[in-house]
């Protein structure tokens, strides 16, 4: 067990590792962030000040190792633009996007998990038909054409909604409902497909042969069952607390971590960019760990080998 | 009868892990094995699951290299895997499976697939060799057309013999061919491999659990028990009088219309190849064990009848009291 | 007086026969054999019994347990007549098993639906039980997941389950094809000791002709969703007056004598959509006639209790 979770930990630790070298070189690589940030027409002598002020005149490799002995020691540098930490910044920003994301995931888990688990046990009916074509639907319109669509409609169109910026909880409606939709479809096809291979099984056809109820069929033995597949994408869906709101926070102009992320690329801002990555990485990572352990609660195959034959 | 193939001493083991959280053990699936294989006779191989005889018929195909022992045919070693000469070898010796749907290529007309390996080996092909391929093993040539989900189990086996005679092999081992197939079509696909053995001069090593079935087919018969020979034998000899407690109890156990004599029940299940019993494996569970079975493991050697027996009692059986 | 009677018994999937009406009785403990090659309806006919078959299946004809009609019964009664009074086993015991239930649950989710037993008394009772199947330290196994047994070994739970209910009928569809032959052995015996105790019927599906004849007093053979001959088991082995039966015993490798070319039956198994005129055997026949293809033959008596679905038996038995 212990193995196993150092195992883990250290792929993980190597996992955020590599991200973080993957953003350095990619912003890095991608343009000047004293240009973008001074502007197109500042004086040379500026931007070279603030190349300077920046440590950006020193050779890639040795600002490299600079920013990842920084990062060790806890220290995640400073937002170019308006110069304070960046580690400030972006948690200053993440109830906001917490805001939005959590009550996000209860209406995927709410909505996805039962629409998938009816329309598995009423195959191939109307409502399994029903149900699979919202969930279609669900999946394939892109979040922010969704988002802009609901602008449209209930913003400009019938006025009851705002439509953009942080006022009130009203503002939230939109954005919530809009990735809420996206992740309950996907979650009800996957609990769907989850169901129907667990309903498929022997041990199903065993329970009704022993008379056990199929209500109790349905909660006692397949659901435990089809929960281990699940809680892999609940997994990711969890680990994208945080990351997951970028798209929808431009549309819909909410100050979150994710807009953050958006306007620091733009302008090359490093730090924050790292920044924000490291703490994406580290929830995803985290997630999927917790995740694996999961696993291990759910399904006893995986704890530990046969003890009898074959 | 000249020597095709002959194994000597094999072993084989494989590392697992128990589960996520568990320690590394090691397996021996084949654990001291040796063989002869004679042109045009088949050898039988019986056990249950776990003996091993999947894993020896791999070995002695040369599909796995042995951890120990030696295999060789026609005299010489066998080449090492992936080679020229290893690849040049496997015209002279093919495989039957259990399961002939995850034996064939499902995207492939069956034509295509029996066609394969004369392509491979620059042998002569096209559709009339291909036909000719196909009527011996009891299909009709325009089943070249067809693909496998189209046919049935029998048909699937009879395609998988096709393909696998394409070579014109000296030596076809089968890996439990008749297991999945129901009891009429068994019967057929028995026929036809005594029929083309009769006709070809194959070598035939088939590997089942099923003692009549290898009763019928071969010449000879080794009856496995965790990774190792326990008896062998003529068959009819080995079923009327077998000499190791465990195949008396094989024996016993074949269920037998009219039957309504004493069976030999073994306590127990078949045991576990990574958790090898000490001295005989198979003490355990047998009914006659001594102090000596504990300790120290029988070494397979022939009775003066010829039967070679792997059993302390078997060889002595005036002197089992004394032990 | 039968405990089941099973009277012109039919289901078909999706337009398709899969049973083509069978007339069968159990009688109160009784060891019956239905034999059988894959698609001739063997576990369909418990399955639709039960009710166990999938909404799709079409099921008409009448299945009386002790007078009561199973077939469209409320589902509260069959779900005390299944594992209460007819309990069934299945093919693979690994995988017929929750992997995610202990043991010991699994057995005290039957004896609490069918004895009303839960808490220390259930648990009392699921040890006695599997005692009673052979498990070798049952107090332990109460606690263990399927996967950490072997093949026999839950075999043995799945026995234990269906014994729980104190059923009158035990319908074993192939318990033990997916086991060795050793452990089979132990099982069939296991089997046969049950019963005598209980006093309960056994009703043992299989294709294999062996086991029937050391374990069944009365054989049924099927094929193509009909029962082609019905007979005392020493009957049909001794005087089998099917072709179709001649031919599953001529498949079977003897274990003696000359070793001979098997009498294997030619051709396969019609598949559902493309059934024979007449009788579904004929076109496999070796001693088909004219009549065969024009007729459905009914199951007639030859001799006493030994009924045969053929024109040929009926007018002169053609012994084996």
């Amino acid at each position: 067990m212990l193995r196993f979770l150092t195992g883990r930990l250290l792929r993980a630790a190597l996992t955020i590792a590599m991200v973080v070298t993957f953003a350095f070189i990619v912003l890095r690589l991608s343009g000047d962030p004293a240009q973008i940030i001074m502007g197109a027409d500042a004086p040379p002598e500026a931007v070279e000040a603030f190349r300077a002020a920046w440590g950006l005149d020193a050779p890639l490799w040795q600002q490299y190792l600079r920013y990842f002995g920084a990062i060790l020691n806890g220290d995640l540098g400073r937002s170019m633009r308006d110069g304070r930490d960046a580690i400030t910044l972006v948690a200053e920003r993440i109830p906001a996007t917490l805001a939005l994301t959590i009550p996000a995931l209860v209406i995927k888990l709410s909505i996805g998990i039962p629409a998938g688990i009816l329309a598995a046990l009423h195959r191939n009916s109307l409502l399994d038909r029903l149900v699979m074509a919202l969930a279609v639907a669900g999946f394939t319109v892109p979040s922010f054409v969704l988002g802009l669509l609901l602008v449209l409609v209930f913003a400009v169109q019938l006025g009851w909604l705002p439509s953009g910026g942080q006022e009130s909880w009203r503002h939230a409606i939109l954005p919530i409902i809009t990735m809420g939709v996206g992740g309950a479809a996907v979650l009800a096809r996957f609990t769907r497909s989850a169901m129907l291979e667990v309903l498929g099984q022997s041990y199903i056809r065993t329970a009704s042969a022993k008379g056990v109820p199929w209500r109790d069929v349905v909660w006692g033995h397949a659901l435990p069952n089809a929960a281990i597949p699940t809680v892999t994408i609940v997994g990711f869906m969890v680990g994208s607390l945080i990351a997951g709101a970028v798209v929808v926070e431009s549309v819909f102009s909410w100050p979150g971590v994710g807009r953050l992320l958006v306007v620091a690329v733009a302008n090359r801002d490093l730090a924050v960019v790292q920044c924000i990555l490291l703490l994406v990485a580290g929830t995803m990572v985290a997630s999927n760990l917790v995740v694996d352990l999961l696993y291990g609660v759910l399904d006893p195959r995986l704890r530990a080998g046969k003890m009898g034959a074959q | 009868m000249s020597v095709l193939l002959q194994a000597r001493d094999l072993v084989r083991r494989y590392r697992m892990r128990r589960g996520i959280f568990g320690r590394a053990v090691e397996l021996r699936a084949v654990d001291g094995l040796s063989l002869t294989l004679e042109r045009g006779r088949t050898l039988g191989l019986v056990g249950e699951s776990g003996c091993g005889k999947s894993t020896t018929g791999r070995l002695v195909l040369g599909l796995e290299a042995p951890d120990a022992g030696q295999v060789q045919v026609d005299g010489a070693p066998m080449p090492p895997i992936g080679g020229r000469a290893w690849r040049q070898q496997r015209a002279r010796m093919q495989m039957v499976f259990q399961d002939p749907l995850g034996a064939l290529d499902r995207r492939l007309s069956i034509g295509a697939q029996v066609e394969e390996p004369l392509i491979i080996h620059g042998l002569p092909a096209g559709p009339a060799r291909v036909a000719e391929l196909l009527m011996e093993a009891g299909l009709r040539p325009d089943h070249a057309q067809r693909y496998p989900h189209e046919l049935s189990g029998g048909q699937r086996q009879r395609a998988v013999l096709a393909r696998a005679l394409a070579t014109a092999p000296e030596l076809l081992v089968c890996d439990e061919p008749i297991s999945a197939l129901d009891v009429s079509i068994q019967a057929q696909v028995m026929n036809l491999l005594m029929e083309l053995q009769a006709r070809r001069g194959m070598a035939m090593l088939f590997i089942s659990h099923d003692l009549r079935a290898v009763r019928q087919v071969s010449h000879r018969i080794a009856v496995m028990y965790l990774g190792r020979i326990v008896e062998e034998g003529e068959p009819d000899e080995v079923l009327k009088t077998p000499a190791h407690p465990y195949s008396r109890a094989l024996v016993s156990a074949i269920p037998h219309p009219g039957r309504r004599g004493r069976r030999i029940l073994l306590t127990g299940d078949p045991p576990n190849p990574a958790d090898r019993p000490s001295g005989c494996a198979f003490h355990p569970r047998c009914a006659e064990a001594v102090a000596r079975c504990r300790i120290e493991a029988p070494v397979l050697r022939p009775r003066p009848d010829g039967r070679l027996v792997a059993c302390h009692l078997a060889h002595a059986p005036l002197l089992s009291q004394v032990a | 007086m039968s405990l089941v009677q099973i009277r012109g018994l039919a289901v078909s999937f999706a337009g398709q026969p899969a049973l083509r009406g069978i007339d069968l009785d159990v009688a109160p403990g009784e060891a019956l054999g239905l034999v059988g090659e894959s698609g001739c309806g063997k576990s369909v006919t418990w399955l639709a019994a039960l009710g166990l078959l999938p909404g799709k299946a079409r099921v008409t004809g009448s299945v009386r347990l002790g007078g009561m009609e199973l077939l469209g019964a409320k589902a509260e009664t069959l779900e005390q007549v299944r594992g209460g009074r007819i309990a069934m086993i299945f093919q693979d015991p690994a995988s017929s098993l929750n992997p995610v239930h202990r043991i010991g649950r699994q057995i005290t989710e039957a004896l609490s639906l069918h004895q009303g037993l839960s808490g220390a008394p259930a648990r009392a009772e699921a040890k006695r039980l599997l005692d009673a199947v052979g498990m070798p330290d049952a107090q332990r196994r109460l606690d263990a997941f399927p996967h950490e047994l072997s093949g026999g070994q839950n075999q043995r739970v799945m026995i234990a389950i269906a014994l729980a209910g104190r059923p009158e009928v035990l319908v074993a569809d192939e318990p033990t094809t997916a086991l060795d032959v050793t452990i089979q052995a132990q099982i069939l015996d296991l089997l046969q000791g049950l019963r005598r105790e209980m006093g309960m019927a056994l009703v043992l599906i299989t294709h294999d002709l062996g086991v029937v004849s050391e374990t069944c007093e009365r054989v049924a053979v099927m094929y193509a969703g009909r029962i082609v001959e019905e007979a005392a088991s020493g009957q049909i082995f001794a005087h089998p007056a099917h072709p179709y039966t001649q031919g599953l015993l001529g498949a079977l490798p003897p274990l003696d004598g000359e070793r001979r070319p098997l009498m294997a039956i030619p051709g396969g198994v019609p598949e559902p959509w493309a059934m024979p005129p007449g009788c579904a055997f004929a076109p496999r026949c070796p001693h088909a006639r004219t009549a065969c293809l024009q007729a459905v033959p009914e199951l007639a008596d030859l001799h006493i209790s030994h009924r045969a679905a053929c024109i040929l038996a009926a007018d002169a038995p053609v012994l084996a």
